[in-house]
């Protein structure tokens, strides 16, 4: 190929593409100083998290599935005696990460920590990407190497979520300005509720009309080794403090559907880690619950919430885990259908 | 393998790079042959076997018909009849039997026909078409057989239009593949522009409205105002997700020295049914009418067969995106508007014609009827359809304020083909050759607009499963 352009051609053509390129580059890898926070979707540890024996960690089902309550009279624990770090769609690298910066970094000692999760938010090897740019980006700003986030990479996250935020500004304002000037009112509620009106009961994938960021995901890999699971390491943290931990999986959907018998040996293995160091594995302890205990196809009502985790406590105590040396008054008694693998 | 996988910029790199350093022109074709048994194969290898079957098929009936002439009839016949065949078994035969199985159940005779259920390989209706215009062109003598077989079979699945066209012919695209080629600096440039601008429509512009069409069509019995406000939508996705592609492969070919026929040329600008087909996936048009519409009788046929050709070829044009009733109503709705034209145009009076603005009005209009006809193209439940002709509804205040954002936001997704189209018109000819200039400045935009607007939930183009 003939090549005869000169130098200052070259700058004429390039300058201003490489000045773009470069100022589009440095804002998008900045942090966002107006992007909404999402703390509040993830339930952070109460400032007296100190005072929690029994921490449970997990994502949106930890959160609807286990009522501290309920948990605490099932643990002979008082008020208080159980602490919840549950932030949604996290699988476990993030929980991980969340205990060793978000319990143990901050001053917690639990005895007890409860990791309660479906099999393959448990078995994750790597956090989605959305994990990373939704929640971990605020929570965890300084990273983590489990999550991959050198410096390069967490740039590309900064960036991801900022271009995300540019989508949803776009897309969700223009939305809403429309509705606002359709129905003079506050557009943003009157297309939601129009939304979800015309919307309600058409199959699709979308959940509603607008959002964008929400539906980011990189995709997570699933380890299909023991070794390649976090167990190993999880079990390691907790007993460096002083604890034990406690991995109790839960149905994948409401359909209880069961575990491939390779899946559950791997589970089986992966979790070898965790009962060597003293704690326990249970699959499903509180069993298949009835449909009307369901909020949707996953997730359970309180009313379910209540009934799982005085099974989820009973098949603990069953097990032996708990209570940890040193004893806890007014255990409950133990219930059926639980039990250690 | 799609355009629009990262998997692809790495593909596309290491052929460029192997294809610079092939020295002759026969090395470049092996390269680009086995370049393209890797991008079509990628996710289902056997597919590789199906398009091998129907281009070795056109490619032995060429000999053959060259060979003996006197049996060319037949030779051309059987080599159809093949193609034709392979395409109905994976893309028909269930659509056939289901309804030759309901048909014959409302007669009384309950008739159990079984369906074969077969995965429909991608670009299957494109390469067919693509592969039997050559025995077609052999057995009229407009084209030689060709004995190179690398040649023929680059032809057939050349990767960088194998799944959704331009379906070329081979008077021009084997020509090209046959001659000599140099890969210039401007063709990479321009190439790399174009194919920039390909993956902007598709991942900005297509990508951004599908997910709104795709709940409003998602809606069982839509009413009239929210129905309109999706077909508004999708036709601003299915221009930009089809010619996206189109510039998309364009673009990769313009690298490696290829020219790929146009197949868009702003068909929203129709202001004519006429016109549209000659400015709307033109590659298709013009192969429905130079080996359907024209067979037919065409244009100099007397007005019974006029009709009977036009009715002809635009419901061949439907069923050739897909086996379902929707894409067949379409066909016979843009048959209807070509004959009605046709009818209505010549007693059309002058003075109307010369009106300042007839022709916006006439553009306008145009795009009305092509929107209607996007939405038969889109629903696929008929029931659906009729349901909204039967009772047409303006719907609750919901419904309406639903589909006032979703009108608005297919407008904004739309602005940058509009951009596009006051660039090309008027601001690129005002600068002429300094217009190469700002190449490096598009690519930084569009990269720029890619990286902000591409959703990380990337849709397989809509053009794949026809």
């Amino acid at each position: 190929m003939p090549s005869s352009t000169s130098a200052s051609e070259l700058a004429r053509s390039w300058g201003l593409p490489l000045l773009l390129a470069g100022g589009a580059c440095a804002w998008l890898a900045a942090p966002d100083p107006d992007r909404p926070s999402r703390l509040p979707e993830a339930t952070v540890l109460a400032p007296d998290c100190p005072g929690a024996r029994v921490v449970v960690v997990g994502n949106s089902r930890a959160a609807s599935d286990l009522d501290a309550v309920a948990l605490e009279q099932a643990l002979g624990l008082p008020d208080g005696g159980v602490g919840s770090l549950t932030v949604p769609g996290s699988s476990m690298p993030t929980w991980l990460a969340l205990v060793e910066h978000g319990v143990y970094g901050r001053g917690c000692r639990p005895d007890l920590l409860l990791v309660y999760g479906a099999v393959p938010s448990l078995l994750t090897r790597e956090a989605s990407r959305s994990e990373r740019e939704l929640y971990l980006a605020e929570l965890l700003p300084g990273g983590d190497p489990r999550l991959g986030d050198d410096p390069l990479h967490a740039a590309w996250t900064r960036a991801r979520g900022r271009a995300a935020a540019v989508r949803d500004a776009t897309f969700q304002g223009l939305g809403a300005g429309i509705a606002s000037l359709w129905t003079g009112e506050d557009g943003r509620a009157a297309l939601d509720e129009a939304t979800d009106l015309v919307f309600r009961g058409a199959d699709t994938q979308a959940r509603r009309v607008v959002p964008i960021a929400e539906a980011i995901d990189g995709g997570t890999t699933i380890a299909n080794r023991p070794e390649d699971t976090w167990f190993d390491e999880l079990a390691a943290l907790v007993a460096g403090h002083g604890g034990v931990v406690a991995v109790v999986s839960c149905p994948a959907s409401m359909e209880n559907e069961a575990l491939a018998p390779e899946t559950l040996a791997l589970l089986d293995a992966a979790a070898g880690a965790v009962e060597a160091a003293g704690g326990v594995s249970l699959d499903r302890p509180a069993g298949t619950q009835p449909r009307a205990y369901y909020a949707d196809s996953m997730h359970l009502l309180p009313v379910g919430a209540r009934a799982n985790s005085a099974a989820v406590g009973a098949a603990l105590v069953q097990s032996g885990v708990w209570p940890r040396a040193g004893g806890t008054p007014g255990l409950a008694d133990g219930a059926a259908g639980a039990g250690p693998r | 393998m799609s355009f629009v996988q990262a998997e692809f910029v790495v593909f596309l790199a290491a052929v460029l790079v192997g294809y610079l350093a092939a020295g002759t022109r026969r090395a470049q074709n092996v390269w680009l042959l086995l370049a393209s048994a890797l991008f079509y194969g990628w996710v289902h290898p056997w597919f590789l076997g199906l398009l091998y079957l129907s281009a070795m098929v056109d490619y032995a009936a060429g000999l053959a018909m060259e060979r003996w002439p006197e049996w060319r009839g037949r030779v051309l016949a059987a080599a159809v009849s093949v193609n034709l065949y392979v395409l109905f078994l994976f893309k028909y035969s269930d659509f056939f039997a289901l309804n030759v199985s309901a048909l014959l159940g409302a007669l009384g005779w309950q008739v159990s026909m079984s369906t074969l259920g077969l995965v429909l390989p991608v670009g299957i209706s494109f390469y067919t078409f693509q592969s039997m215009s050559y025995s077609i062109d052999v057995y009229r003598g407009q084209l030689k057989a060709r004995r190179d077989p690398v040649d023929f079979l680059l032809y057939v699945s050349f990767f960088p239009q194998l799944v959704a066209g331009p379906i070329e012919r081979a008077g021009h695209l084997l020509a090209q593949i046959e001659a000599p080629r140099r890969p210039t600096r401007e063709g990479l440039t321009e190439g790399l522009t174009l194919a920039l601008w390909g993956a902007t429509k598709k991942l900005c512009v297509a990508d951004s409205v599908a997910p709104y069409v795709d709940r409003v069509f998602a809606v069982p019995d839509p009413p009239l105002p929210l129905a309109l406000a999706g077909a508004f939508a999708f036709a601003v996705q299915i221009l930009a997700d089809f010619s996206g592609y189109t510039d998309i492969a364009r673009g990769v070919a313009r690298m490696m020295g290829f020219e790929l026929m146009e197949n868009f040329r702003h068909p929203y600008l129709a202001a004519s049914p006429s016109e549209f087909w000659r400015r709307w996936h033109i590659s298709l048009s013009t192969w429905i009418r130079d080996y359907v519409y024209v067979p037919l009788g065409g244009n100099r046929a007397g007005p019974t067969r006029r009709v009977a050709a036009t009715s002809g070829a635009m419901l061949l044009s439907g069923l050739w995106h897909g086996a379902g009733w929707n894409y067949v109503l379409w066909g016979a709705y843009h048959a209807v508007l070509l004959l009605g034209y046709r009818a209505l145009e010549p007693r059309a009076p002058a003075a109307l014609k010369g009106l300042p603005g007839a022709r916006i009005a006439a553009v306008a209009l145009m795009f009305g009827f092509t929107c209607l006809g996007w939405l038969v193209f889109r629903q696929t439940r008929v029931d659906s359809l009729v349901h909204l002709l039967a009772h047409p509804s303006l719907g609750s205040a919901e419904e309406r304020l639903v589909a006032a954002v979703v009108t608005g936001v297919a407008v904004v997704a739309a602005l940058p083909l509009c951009l596009a189209l006051g660039l090309e018109r008027w601001v690129l000819p005002r600068l002429g050759p300094g217009a190469s200039r700002l190449q490096p400045l598009a690519w930084v935009l569009l990269l720029v607009l890619l990286f902000l607007y591409a959703s990380d939930q990337s849709r397989a183009f809509i053009y794949f499963r026809f």
